[in-house]
């Protein structure tokens, strides 16, 4: 019998096969675009980002929907101005003149159901719970809180505070992982089976795994541990870029699902991660320059490589470009 | 190279690298002054010193273990020698020019407020020797051959770390053949171009990191630019 994309992914966190692989591509942006949805209405209205989730997954049949606000959601929040393109991400205010780390320490916590873009982010994880929520999993993308930090403070300033000040960078991150841990748990109370932490900032390109160690991983932890005691389906961390330095650690982090980006070796995850379902790792820029017939070997390479292994969901290790082709999506649902 | 080691009893010069290559800036400014008061001459000291820290980050580099941090502790340790104990001794900016390299316009494309990565380039080419003509984030394609032709660059270097840059970078090249600036080369990187072929972004190369371009700078990419 055909399964749902729910029971494709509950079977696959329970490392049993299913009828076909599980597919759940970071389709963000890409879903307004894909729908035909102005893409700053999806990043700003319910309707807009619930019926863009929806079109796009019946469009073409992927087991998951997304909820995203941008990597710029939480420091929207915490007061940082943005601006808002009409075809693209909202970024940061090039005039923004970021806070010291001090003054963010003592900033009043932002509250998830009252500030910024995360009440109708909250909303739409609700709608789309109620609308497909049996047959497709929601997953809730929150951004790491180190990620945020580097956003508000400055990656730069950031890194250097962790060499300098280690003490001072500790508590301005825990507060910030208070609101990450706060919005992880209204998402989950909202309905989401999946929260995704997204950390692009905690990746092997921006620290050393030293320091991933002593910053990163206790903030992760508790927000996964806090998710779990409040009864979500699974724990997904995504960090782009490369992250093989981290395997050692990423069986503590307290995920069930870890991504990986096309710069990590498939089969050596395979072999250092035994017990996580390990999602990726298709080249993401392949979506917007390749040709179907390019994303049909990579799938194909990949299935092959995981035909023993049912702890692995097909996707790209980072979000489905804005500008990817149809065509190319298509193909890689095909290949399933 | 010269072991400096039994010349100069208290500190060798391998431990200056080391001291640049692990970011240690205040060490570093230390013993560089130490080895220019011990009589070590400046050009040995700049060679052994930041130049072979150097190298030792661009062999890291390539077995991918370096990270932002690291270049950005290594590379303020970089600085510190040459602005607190170079410059001292020597004109640094004179030290420079008189390579007498060519021009470098950079830039982060339209629609990108990536620069991080940008500005380690730019430090690194200035290192080289390089007159680097940084125009910043968010930069128009037709602003870079405005200032490549004031400049008479030899060089364009588009950043760009997102996909939906892709069709403006393209017009870099376009735009610089209609200016009749064939001979330059246009350069990009950035973590999302990385994934690109020089074909597909209509450049002459695509860098991987920072030092994949210094080699290719220098002619040890097959091709000499
Ligand atoms: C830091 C960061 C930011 C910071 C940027 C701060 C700054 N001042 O630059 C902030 C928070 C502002 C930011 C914003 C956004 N970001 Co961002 N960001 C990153 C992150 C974590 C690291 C990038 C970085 O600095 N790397 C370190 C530097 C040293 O590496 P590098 O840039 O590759 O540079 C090296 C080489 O490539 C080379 N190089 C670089 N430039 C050039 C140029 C030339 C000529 C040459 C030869 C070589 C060269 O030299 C460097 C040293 O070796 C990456 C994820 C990751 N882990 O890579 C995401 C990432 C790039 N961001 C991403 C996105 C989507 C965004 C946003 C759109 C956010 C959003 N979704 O809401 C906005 C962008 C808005 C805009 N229009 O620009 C995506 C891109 C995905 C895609 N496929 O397009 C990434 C991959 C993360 C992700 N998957 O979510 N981001």
């Amino acid at each position: 019998m055909k399964m749902t994309g729910l029971s494709r992914l509950t079977e696959t966190l329970r490392w049993r096969t299913t009828d076909r692989r599980c597919c759940m591509p970071m389709v963000f942006g890409y879903a307004a675009n894909a729908a035909g949805i102005s893409l700053k209405d999806a990043l700003t209205q319910t309707d807009a980002l619930v019926s863009s989730q929806i079109i796009a997954q019946r469009l073409f049949g992927y087991d998951a929907v997304h909820v995203y606000g941008g990597s710029v959601t939480e420091v929207e929040s915490f007061g940082v101005p943005l601006v808002f393109p009409e075809t693209d991400y909202p970024y940061i205010d090039p005039d923004y003149k970021p806070v010291n780390e001090d003054a963010l320490a003592d900033q009043p916590l932002p509250d998830p159901t009252r500030h910024g873009r995360m009440p109708y982010l909250l909303k739409s994880v609700k709608t789309l719970r109620q609308e497909i929520g049996r047959q497709v999993p929601v997953v809730a993308v929150v951004t790491g809180p180190v990620t945020v930090g580097a956003q508000i403070v400055g990656l730069e300033t950031m890194l250097m505070g962790f060499v300098e000040q280690p003490e001072r960078s500790r508590r301005y991150l825990e507060k910030i992982s208070l609101l990450s841990r706060n919005l992880a748990l209204a998402m989950v109370d909202a309905g989401a089976h999946v929260i995704m932490i997204m950390d692009p900032v905690s990746s092997q390109s921006i620290m050393p795994p030293e320091v991933f160690r002593r910053f990163s991983l206790p903030l992760l932890q508790n927000i996964f541990r806090s998710c779990r005691e409040a009864g979500v389906l699974a724990c997904c961390l995504t960090i782009t870029g490369k992250v093989d330095g981290f395997f050692p650690l990423y069986p503590d982090i307290g995920a069930d699902i870890v991504t990986l980006d096309y710069e990590v070796d498939p089969a050596q995850a395979f072999h250092r991660l035994p017990n996580l379902v390990i999602q990726g790792n298709i080249r993401p820029l392949d979506f917007v320059e390749g040709h179907p017939d390019d994303i049909k070997k990579e799938c194909k390479n990949l299935l092959h490589l995981a035909e023993s292994r049912p702890g692995y969901i097909l996707a790209a290790g980072c979000e489905l470009p804005l500008n990817s082709k149809q065509a190319n999506v298509e193909a890689m649902i095909g290949s399933t | 190279m010269k072991d400096f080691g039994s010349e100069v009893p208290m500190v060798n010069t391998d431990e200056l690298a080391i001291a640049i290559a692990k970011g240690e800036n205040i060490e570093a400014v230390a013993l560089a002054q130490k080895l220019l008061d011990l009589g070590l001459d400046l050009e040995t000291m700049v060679e052994a010193g930041p130049t072979k820290a150097l190298e030792s980050l661009s062999n890291k580099c390539n077995t991918d273990e370096f990270c932002l941090l690291e270049i950005l502790l290594a590379g303020r340790a970089m600085m510190d020698v040459m602005e607190q104990v170079v410059s001292r001794h020597a004109d640094f900016s004179a030290m420079v020019e008189a390579q007498n390299r060519p021009s470098f316009v950079l830039g982060t494309i339209k629609g990108d407020m990536h620069d991080l990565g940008k500005n380690v380039v730019a430090m690194m080419l200035k290192l080289e020797g390089y007159h680097v003509i940084d125009l910043g984030k968010d930069v128009e394609p037709a602003k870079f051959i405005q200032v490549a032709v004031k400049e008479q660059a030899s060089f364009i270097g588009v950043s760009s770390l997102i996909t939906t840059t892709i069709p403006a970078i393209k017009q870099v090249r376009a735009l610089a053949t209609q200016a009749g600036l064939d001979h330059i080369k246009v350069l990009a990187g950035g973590a999302v171009l990385r994934q690109a072929e020089p074909h597909h972004l209509n450049v002459d190369f695509v860098a991987q990191n920072v030092f994949h371009l210094l080699r290719y700078l220098r002619g040890e990419c097959g091709e000499k630019p």
